[in-house]
């Protein structure tokens, strides 16, 4: 019998789409709003990042999914469970780590998994070996966590999150602490779950991590969720930005100017940056190209920047810092 | 699909997993007895004192008694048993108890393990209740353990005599055997021996015990000095010796059966007030040192002061403290005049009340201690 088989083996069948659902959901801390009117759909079977600065309320809302902390408003569920109504069964099938993995520093990490295991189901205990084995800590696994680098103890963390083979992961911070290596090796790690049709759920602040490892994001700034959706479909909107290299750039950026589907012109070393419209396509950029030539302008190179998530993090969130 | 159409789980498909009850399961609790018998630094410090300190001592006694026989006692005996299970096995089982219940009550907080814990969905009472049957599943051998020593060295190494104002009278004599030991030691019998009758015959004893010219003291007559035959002394020494037998069966050799079963309950009793209050506070707090420091202010100042003071329009209060409480249900050997332990508290308390305030402190705390578990942020 394989105890970590791929997901979609619960007794409990739901059938929604989602994997974590939440409406209306607000937790406040005094008069600071942590999370402010969430409304987050995760699809099931897929790597969602949760992704903010810091301070944004990332881990606040995975501390209310798993109801470690009440909600002031709204609703949640997970993999169909209402929560905090069927809490029980919803986390059966949860594997989570919320800030940094602490463990029983005075016990080893077989003991650690043992503690937890006997939380859930008989079969849990009889997953220890292998959930270390996954995640690489078998050599390891008899010495005491105090020994253990940050790295490992992150590791440690997911072997925990493996005990109750779930359909649901959700990793907060799962990067932090690890080098290059272990970056790769965790990346690695949570894309195999995704293969095998589990939904990973993880939150970060770092951009690259995410566009790197998840398939949707969810951007959260200030409590509340500006931007959700596939990582592609949000990339495609985000505006264009085109590197043209011209012969006379100062007259170039005066023809630029006036047309419609520009919206900034910034003055680079080997010409210009030009930032055209959201969801500008090819055909705005050929109109670049012959306003230009129409001009007398001579054209050496014109080039679409793609934008990256970072970039289009920055410009979500600072537009929507200049709106407060 | 909208929250509202979530789907709800039957009856059957609660029933199949167990994880939201209230209930500990055996599998929880031999977790946390294992996070807690792992923790060798308490375990060291629990073992030191609940056995290491009484068999130190008795140690150092039987040493003591094997050097020098005449200068130092036999190391157990009854008066010993009774001194032992109040001073050591009582105040300090329930220190110790209580530290144990603490650092049950707050290390998977401490540690960060908590809130490992509530995403497995296991029900947050479950985890506060399976700490209670954890700490006493350690403490409760270990407290045993330590009575066990006490119990053996008093019982085994119990002495042959009694000293009684420098007169060795044997132990485990019969009224007629009794009789018998002071007819033959007549000189003993009468000048050590407590007189409480009408009549009192006193010796010249000590240096002029040779002369035999004695006192003869009736109630309301002058003394007459008087020149007894020995066979007349023999027989005042007998006669003392029947009135004084009862006093004389009142102080055992060693401490009986009932008394050692009753002493175990009563000293484990203790020891489940203190992890359960332990565990409570702790949990309530959140805070393992700070409750550790009020369970031993309470036990070390508060209950001697309510336990031998009456305090007007306090008595009430007083009677609340669980160490006054539990001081009423000692055995009434270890607490009686020839205990020889100055135990008993002054506070008049019945034994009935003193079953409610121990049941109102165990269910108070444990009740206080779930309630902030299940609400506290994890």
């Amino acid at each position: 019998m394989d105890l970590l088989a791929p997901a979609g083996t619960s007794e409990v069948s739901t059938h929604s789409p989602w994997a974590v659902e939440t409406q209306n959901l607000t937790k406040r801390f005094g008069d600071n709003v942590a999370v402010n009117d969430v409304a987050l759909r995760v699809p099931r079977g897929s790597a969602f990042g949760y992704l903010g600065p810091n301070g944004a309320g990332k881990t606040t809302l995975i501390r209310l999914l798993l109801g470690l902390t009440r909600a002031n408003s709204g609703t949640m569920s997970l993999l169909g469970h209402r929560v905090p109504d069927d809490r029980s069964h919803a986390l059966a099938r949860v594997g989570a780590i919320v800030d940094e993995p602490r463990f029983f520093s005075h016990l080893t990490g077989r003991e650690n998994l043992r503690v937890l295991a006997a939380a859930r189901e008989p079969l849990a205990r009889q997953r220890i070996d292998a959930s270390l084995a996954r995640v690489g800590l078998s050599q390891r696994a008899d010495d005491r966590v105090a020994k253990y680098s940050m790295g490992m103890r992150q590791r440690l963390g997911v072997a925990a999150c493996l005990l109750g083979d779930p359909d649901l992961l959700m990793l907060d911070e799962p990067m932090n602490g690890l080098d290059p290596a272990g970056m790769q090796e965790m990346r690695e790690l949570i894309r195999s779950f995704v293969d095998e049709g589990r939904t990973v759920m993880l939150s970060s602040h770092l951009l690259d991590e995410i566009e790197r490892t998840c398939d949707a994001v969810a951007i959260v700034d200030r409590g509340r969720i500006v931007r959700q959706g596939p990582i592609a479909e949000l990339l495609g909107a985000a505006a264009t930005e085109v590197d043209v290299d011209c012969s006379e750039p100062a007259r170039a950026q005066d023809l630029l100017s006036v047309s419609r589907v520009v919206t900034s012109i910034e003055v680079t070393e080997s010409g210009l940056r030009v930032r055209l419209v959201e969801g500008a396509s090819h055909e705005e950029v050929a109109e670049l190209n012959r306003l230009l030539v129409l001009g007398d302008v001579r054209v050496y190179r014109l080039q679409v920047v793609r934008a990256s998530l970072e970039e289009w993090f920055l410009q979500v969130t600072s537009r929507l810092g200049d709106s407060a | 699909m909208s929250l509202a159409s979530a789907p709800t789980l039957t009856a059957s498909e609660r029933a199949r997993d167990g994880r939201g009850s209230w209930m500990p399961t055996g599998a929880l609790i031999g977790a946390k007895v294992l996070e807690l018998r792992r923790r060798r630094g308490l375990m060291v410090a629990l073992a030191a004192v609940t056995i290491g300190l009484p068999t130190l001592y008795f140690t150092v006694r039987l040493i003591e008694h094997a050097a020098s026989p005449r200068q130092f006692g036999p190391a157990g005996g009854y008066q010993q048993f009774t001194g032992v299970v109040v001073a050591v096995l009582y105040v300090f089982g329930f220190i110790m108890s209580a530290t144990l219940g603490c650092t049950a009550g707050t290390a998977d907080l401490g540690d960060g393990m908590f809130r490992h814990l509530v995403v497995t969905g296991r029900s947050r009472l479950a985890l506060y209740f399976a700490r209670i049957p954890a700490a006493l599943a350690i403490m409760v051998p270990m407290v045993t353990a330590g009575f066990i020593v006490v119990a053996a060295v008093s019982s085994l190494a119990a002495p042959s005599s009694i000293n009684v104002n420098g007169a060795e009278v044997p132990l485990g004599l019969n009224a007629t055997q009794f009789q018998d030991w002071a007819a033959q030691h007549s000189t003993q019998a009468l000048c050590n021996l407590p007189q409480t009758g009408p009549v009192k015959v006193l010796l010249p004893c000590g240096a002029r015990a040779a002369t035999r010219e004695a006192v003869i003291v009736r109630l309301g007559h002058q003394p007459t000095p008087t020149k007894l035959s020995p066979a007349q002394i023999a027989s005042a020494a007998r006669a003392l010796a029947a009135s004084d037998y009862p006093l004389y069966r009142s102080v055992p050799q060693r401490p009986p059966w009932s008394l050692l079963l009753e002493s175990w309950a009563w000293v484990l009793l203790e020891s489940l007030v203190g992890v359960v209050v332990g565990v409570g506070l702790s949990a309530l707090l959140g805070q393992r040192t700070i409750a550790v420091v009020l369970l031993l202010i309470l036990e070390v100042v508060l209950t001697p002061i309510a336990s031998r003071h009456i305090i007007p329009y306090m008595l009430n209060v007083q009677r609340g403290v669980i160490g006054v409480a539990t001081a009423h249900l000692a055995p009434h050997a270890l607490t009686g005049p020839g205990s020889g332990t100055g135990f008993a508290s002054v506070v008049p308390e019945s034994r009935g009340l003193a079953w409610l305030v121990v049941v109102a402190w165990l269910v108070g705390w444990t009740a206080l201690g779930a309630w902030r578990m299940a609400r506290r942020d994890a």
